[in-house]
């Protein structure tokens, strides 16, 4: 669980970006944050990993991160920035830097956590290869690998399928969707409002620096959040009982 | 395990390369010693006085300071290369040459007859800008961008200085240009007793950071995401940098280039692990140092050409083939 409490956010001393920001990313749930460019999602993910100052409150089921000692909080809460990094080191490597908060050197069985996980995100070919040489999609993919090692309770990703080709976005999808069956906290930005409403268990819309809309994506459905704060097109598509919404920009 | 092997075969060969090279400084000179006296100095028997004088009140010290100063300036390049997350990064950065230079022309502008002074200002000098460069950076969040502009404008300011106070005093201009090319000649084991703890607790204070340095290569983010305090580390990183570099300048003068590529060199051999680049830099460094030294003492013999020139002479093309080689490899 992830609670915001009366979070207000600012950069020195110009006018706050975020204020009196208050909703609670439950375990076991994929809560998707939506807003237009600049709104303050990122710097709402920044504040819940310390990173810049903030008043208010933000909660985690082990208490007040801002009071957490950063070892015990890397065991707690983890983070995928927007902007990667390219270091020189191999893909296997890297992935295993998820396992710095828990273990000082990984032993046989950690190794094989690793290697699971680089697997998982389809890059065993890659295993060797150094992440500065890897496409911005497949460095996504490695750092993704390196935050399921992290293995916290809580993980946030800061627009996670920029990079990623479209036949991967479904299978990162399944991936969260197990991990979230595993009790796991998400709080993910997103850009995609078709892709969030159809991934959420809830979505949380930041509008002008305040909290627009926290609700179900079928209560932002039926609120019509969508056209309303983002000014999109509904489309429908129909497959046997089940219904898709499809949003463009008109 | 084929990883361990590579790196046993790589640390065996530098200590032993290490070792040969103190032996050969110690044995070779500009006075030339015979194995028997080579050997009776070292052990101080009757009848080696001569040659004890010479081994143990001049190559000795000499030798220890091409060591020291070797691994306390590739040990402060690494740290900054790590802390910074930049690759150019070197002590000049963190305003070390800048700020020894500015207080060695101080004293040697204002008390040019103590000669004792110039190793104290030249480290307090180091410390002090290092530490103003800090100071003002924390200002801004320790940002690396941050650090490093801040070491240019610092540099771009005692470089004035110093072109300031040369102008008017041309025999403290003399004397600065010998501190500033850098060199071991005259180096005595007094000269080593403060600087020499000061590297050797860097060096294992280092050692304690390299695992949360290691993860400065994800960024600030992701380092922070993995539990490290990004501020205190890199901050500590700095000052550990900063002292080391200040020790071995104030006895060696400004050797800005052993800094800058004897990690790539450590980093090339042993990948890209910070631990074992903290240990391996050290050694190459003193290796460097102690070579360049001996070359500078022998090739042009009695003429002595300055350590800097062949540090650069002896480095610069071992670190090309080392980058040529790996590139044609990969």
């Amino acid at each position: 669980m992830l609670e915001f409490k009366n979070v207000t956010v600012g950069y020195g001393k110009r006018p706050p970006v975020l204020q009196s920001i208050g909703f609670t990313a439950g375990a076991g749930e994929i809560t998707v944050l939506l807003g237009q460019n600049g709104c303050g999602k990122s710097t709402l993910l920044r504040a819940a990993m310390q990173e810049i100052p903030y008043t208010g409150q933000i909660f985690s089921d082990e208490g007040s991160l801002s009071t957490m000692p950063p070892a015990q909080r890397a065991k707690c809460i983890s983070l995928l920035p927007q902007h990667l990094p390219a270091p020189a080191v191999s893909v296997r490597e890297a992935v295993a830097l998820g396992l710095a908060p828990w273990v000082t050197r990984p032993g046989e069985a950690e190794w094989q956590k690793v290697d699971q996980r680089v697997a998982e995100l389809g890059l065993s070919s890659l295993a060797d290869r150094p992440v500065n040489t890897l496409s911005g999609g497949e460095r996504q993919k490695v750092f993704l690998a390196m935050l399921l090692t992290q293995d916290t309770p809580i993980l946030l990703l800061d627009e996670p399928t920029t990079y990623m080709d479209l036949s991967f976005v479904a299978r990162f999808f399944d991936i969260l969707k197990k991990e979230r069956a595993r009790g796991k906290t998400f709080l993910l930005v997103m850009h995609d409002v078709s892709d969030a409403l159809w991934l959420a268990d809830r979505v949380v819309v930041l509008a002008k620096g305040a909290l627009a809309f926290c609700g179900t994506p079928h209560e932002a459905l039926e609120q019509c959040i969508p056209e309303k704060q983002f000014g999109l097109t509904r489309y429908t598509a129909q497959r046997g009982e089940k219904t898709a919404y499809f949003f463009r920009a008109t | 395990m084929k990883t361990q092997r590579r790196d046993a075969a790589v640390f065996g060969g530098a200590l032993l390369l290490l070792f040969l090279s103190a032996i050969l400084s110690l044995r070779f000179g500009s006075s030339h010693l015979t194995t028997a006296e080579f050997f009776g100095g070292m052990l101080a028997l009757e009848g080696y006085g001569k040659a004890t004088v010479i081994l143990r009140a001049i190559r000795l010290p000499r030798m220890l300071a091409g060591l020291f100063a070797g691994a306390g300036l590739a040990l402060s390049g690494t740290l900054l290369q790590r802390a910074t997350d930049n690759p150019l990064a070197a002590p000049n950065i963190i305003g070390i040459n800048a700020g020894a230079g500015f207080f060695v022309m101080l004293s040697l502008f204002f008390f040019p007859a103590a000669f004792w002074l110039q190793p104290f200002a030249a480290f307090g000098g180091a410390m002090l800008t290092a530490l103003m460069i800090l100071a003002i950076s924390h200002r801004t969040g320790l940002d690396k961008t941050a650090v490093v502009l801040c070491g240019v404008a610092f540099s771009a300011l005692f470089g004035a200085g110093i072109s300031f106070f040369s102008v008017l005093n041309q025999d403290a201009l003399a004397s600065y240009t010998q501190f500033s090319i850098g060199g071991l000649q005259g180096v005595t084991m007094r000269d080593l007793y403060f600087p020499v703890p000061i590297i050797l607790l860097c060096f294992m204070g280092a050692i304690l950071l390299s695992r949360k340095l290691e993860l400065f290569c994800l960024g600030d983010s992701l380092a922070n995401s993995l539990g490290v305090s990004v501020r205190r580390v890199r901050l500590l990183a700095l000052i550990l940098a900063a002292a080391s570099a200040a020790a071995a300048v104030s006895f060696a003068g400004l050797l800005g280039f052993v800094g800058l590529l004897v990690p790539h060199t450590a980093r090339k051999l042993v990948g890209n692990n910070t631990k074992k680049e903290i240990l391996l830099s050290p050694i190459c460094g003193g290796i460097l140092l102690l070579l360049a030294d001996l070359a500078g003492r022998l090739l042009f013999s009695p003429t002595e050409v300055p350590v800097g020139v062949f540090t650069a002479l002896l480095g610069v093309p071992f670190f090309l083939t080392l980058l040529v080689g790996r590139k044609r490899h990969a």
